[in-house]
């Protein structure tokens, strides 16, 4: 099934483009997908690049639209308001080395995290992704050689180890 | 801008700065490293933090974030699913009905033809007797309406009486 093998990549790709509403997010772009999946024609890359390129528009919508309405994120709502579940703890100790590799990422330069995600997680090629993004495949190899390098800085300073 | 000629987003790597491991020339470390070609058993002992990094990205999704899986199929099959079926199912089951009507009253209209003949002294013609042989003499109309359902696909023929 498509979504199964999709939405992870996908929400990790919002989890950094769009991060105080991933889920949201990644809802609202399935039922686009939905709403255009007749009119989709291609392979496989095409198929990841169509979701991506509208993952990408969702994303810079929603960071619009927060930019207009910021609204209190849980960091910001007390402690007794925080919704809680019994598996929380279990939840965060699983995946732990993605969202600490995520969480490295995130601290990147946009351009840098944005190319780095779209080419390892989404598993696009330098073309593909140049054409989301808007930049020529050469801009897109360097910036996420620069990210890379960065993110290895990063790894070494903070001590982040997935 | 940076004031090194380069954007915002793309900042220049400071010299003074280790690489993390990658060596200076290390693009093809690099695009091995993005093209998921180079996973942490194969990479340089500097380099291994990163790939680990890297391949941390592409694990297996977690349980977390394939939970809204039902939610997801049910959209889809509201959109894609059964509704849509059952609206095929529905349409070829009108069909089935109207080219049973019409055959039914092109089978009555022969019958009425023969016995109006029969009445008036005339034999009926031949297309008149095939009619009758072909259509009423062979099978009933129930077992007719059974056979058309059966040549449609998707439906079902209704129970013998």
């Amino acid at each position: 099934m498509l979504w199964r093998d999709s939405h992870p990549a996908l929400l990790r790709y919002l989890r950094v483009a769009a991060p105080e509403a991933a889920e949201d997010v990644a809802g609202e772009i399935w039922v686009q997908v939905v709403r255009g999946l007749a009119g989709f024609r291609g392979d496989e890359q095409a198929w990841r690049g169509w979701l991506f390129t509208i993952a990408r528009r969702r994303a810079l919508d929603e960071r619009r639209r927060r930019a207009r309405h910021p609204v209190a994120t849980l960091m910001e709502l007390p402690r007794d308001l925080e919704p809680r579940s019994p598996d929380a703890a279990g939840q965060a100790m699983e995946n732990l080395a993605t969202e600490a590799t995520l969480a490295a990422v995130a601290a990147l330069p946009p351009l840098q995290a944005e190319v780095i995600l779209l080419r390892v997680v989404a598993g696009l090629d330098a073309e593909a992704v140049g054409r989301i993004v808007g930049r020529s495949p050469g801009a897109v190899r360097v910036a996420a050689h620069r990210g890379l390098r960065r993110l290895s800085q990063i790894i070494a300073m903070t001590g982040v180890t997935p | 801008m940076t004031g090194f000629g380069g954007w915002d987003g793309d900042m220049r790597n400071f010299p003074g700065l280790p690489s993390g491991g990658i060596p200076p020339n290390g693009d093809a470390a690099c695009e091995a490293l993005l093209d998921g070609h180079l996973p942490p058993a194969d990479a340089e002992q500097g380099l291994r933090p990163l790939a680990e990094a890297i391949a941390a990205l592409t694990m297996a999704p977690s349980a977390r974030e394939l939970a809204g899986e039902p939610d997801a199929r049910a959209a889809y099959l509201a959109r894609f699913g059964p509704a849509r079926a059952t609206r095929g199912r529905q349409r070829r089951i009108r069909l089935a009905a109207s080219l049973l009507s019409v055959k039914l009253a092109a089978a009555a209209a022969v019958a009425a033809g023969g016995l109006t003949a029969a009445a008036r002294g005339k034999p009926a013609s031949h297309s008149q007797m095939t009619g009758q042989a072909g259509r009423a003499g062979r099978r009933d109309p129930g077992e007719h309406a059974r056979m058309i359902l059966a040549r449609c696909p998707g439906t079902d023929a209704p129970a013998a009486r």
